[in-house]
């Protein structure tokens, strides 16, 4: 297993830097959604099979199609990767990658070994982080309210 | 080493264990697959009243082979205008990560190649990869057939894979596990398809459309896309992307065996193994059927049956059966 989870980690390191190096679009987005699946396989090789299902169902899954589908019906040449906006991106990332990085650590060393199979995950996102999840759901549900109020605005 | 222990030292290890129990599936599935074609075929021929393969073994059942001989031997093409690592890996992405869902699917108490604890929701995982792989191949053919096709098909897998995910709930709502092994033997009494009409119903249309099957195959229809997304593959790359619906179809009617018809549970006199085919493969020819009975949709009503109708009746169902369940209704489970 140690060995998997080395030649795992491997990948996943070397497909997200074919991410920022490839030329194309596509392909960084395909390297992008490679190493999201990488990630979901290396949760599995931990033990925490949940979080490894929900990676792959959400981030391979989902996003990765969003990302493609974005890809496609935005770009007019499609190859072009635009640089615009370049530093306050990284800064953004930086702070995001922070807040986003210290939570999921901890989260990490909490859902080791058995204790990310489905029923501990389930227990602990309903008693101890329910306000937390109860308030990205309302994060996501005005996400999608926005959507909406931008497509509808622009129809008319 | 004798071949016992050789046998407990693969079964020991996951990895070893779970590759094996994934090539046993392939073969399965390339046989089964072969044979569905061949039934698929003839029962098409009844329909239409035409006789079908004929030629090539009795009545025709070696045709497959024929076929098969004939995609290997033919060229391989490849766009010169596309992307082409894209365009060869697509067909590649499709089938293994088909495969991979499949070393989870028990055939019987003790032949389940990974009894992982979240079972049936790696299945779903791996059945949202697939979308990824079409793209793959529309974009990478650089052809507006190919990609229209490709659209065509996400669009339709990720509607239609809401209500199947909500109708699956219910299910493990009601059993209270996600293993598939443990979901089968819940259902010792009685089969879910009694319980959950509704749930089954949603679900048997749900898994009709991701399979991609003729009445939801807008993406591959011929008369107006050629034949879709895999409309540049020739030779056993375009082999491939067939023997992927194939899969796709025969992973369709395990879970709906596994799921509301009681998986290996028998009526005795034959070992559960063959229960569990001889119950695959019905469900297999009735998946079928509809291909042949019944006209295309056209893409707004492939899209409304999925958001307007199974949607909200997949939604009503798991908050019936959540309902029931907190009730105490099916504590006897």
């Amino acid at each position: 297993m140690q060995s998997l989870m080395l030649i795992i980690s491997f990948l996943v390191l070397i497909s997200a830097l074919m991410v920022i190096l490839s030329e194309d679009m596509v392909h960084s987005a395909l390297f992008l959604i490679f190493s999201f699946g990488g990630v979901g396989a290396l949760f599995l090789s931990v033990g925490a099979q949940f979080l490894g299902a929900i990676q792959i169902l959400i981030y391979t899954g989902a996003v990765g199609v969003m990302m493609l589908l974005m890809i496609y019906f935005t770009s007019k040449e499609g190859k072009s990767i635009k640089r615009e906006g370049k530093y306050s991106g990284i800064v953004l990332v930086g702070l995001l990658g922070f807040l986003i990085l210290y939570p999921s650590i901890s989260i990490t060393r909490e859902v080791g070994g058995t204790k990310g199979l489905t029923q501990n995950i389930g227990r602990l996102l309903f008693s101890d982080l329910l306000i937390p999840f109860e308030v990205i759901s309302i994060v996501l549900l005005s996400a999608i309210i926005g959507a909406t109020y931008i497509i509808r605005r622009e129809d008319h | 080493m004798n071949l016992v222990e050789l046998f407990n030292y693969i079964r020991s290890d996951p990895l070893l264990w779970g590759i094996i129990a994934a090539t046993v599936f392939l073969v399965y599935v390339f046989s089964i697959g072969g044979l569905s074609i061949w039934i698929e075929r003839k029962w098409a021929g009844l329909l239409q009243s035409r006789l079908g393969p004929t030629r090539v073994g009795p009545f025709g059942i070696l045709q497959f082979v024929a076929d098969l001989i004939k995609l290997v031997s033919k060229e391989d093409f490849v766009p010169p205008d596309g992307d082409k690592k894209v365009f060869k890996l697509a067909p590649i992405v499709l089938v293994s990560t088909l495969i991979a869902a499949g070393s989870i699917i028990p055939f019987s108490p003790s032949l389940i190649g990974s009894n992982v604890n979240v079972g049936i929701l790696f299945l779903i995982a791996m059945f949202s990869i697939s979308p990824i792989a079409v793209f793959m191949a529309g974009w990478g053919s650089n052809n507006k057939f190919s990609l229209l096709g490709a659209l065509r098909n996400i669009g339709q897998m990720l509607s239609f894979e809401i209500p199947l995910s909500l109708s699956i709930v219910a299910v493990v709502v009601m059993v209270g596990s996600l293993r598939i092994k443990e979901i089968v033997q819940a259902q010792d009494q009685i089969w879910f398809f009694a319980l959950q009409p509704l749930g089954f119903v949603v679900f048997l249309l749900a898994i009709h459309a991701e399979a991609g099957r003729t009445p939801f195959d807008m993406q591959e229809s011929e008369q107006e896309l050629m034949g879709g997304w895999n409309v540049e593959y020739s030779g056993m790359r375009f082999g491939l992307t067939m023997v992927g619906e194939y899969i796709h179809l025969i992973l369709g009617s395990m879970l709906v065996v596994l799921l509301y018809f009681g998986g290996w549970k028998s009526f005795g006199f034959l070992p559960p193994v063959i229960w569990f085919i001889i119950k695959t493969n019905i469900a297999l020819v009735i998946l079928m059927w509809s291909r042949w009975a019944i006209p295309r949709f056209r893409i707004d009503q492939i899209i409304d049956i999925g958001w307007k109708y199974l949607l909200p009746l997949s939604i009503l169902n798991l908050l019936i059966t959540g309902a029931l369940v907190s009730m105490g209704w099916f504590s006897w489970i």
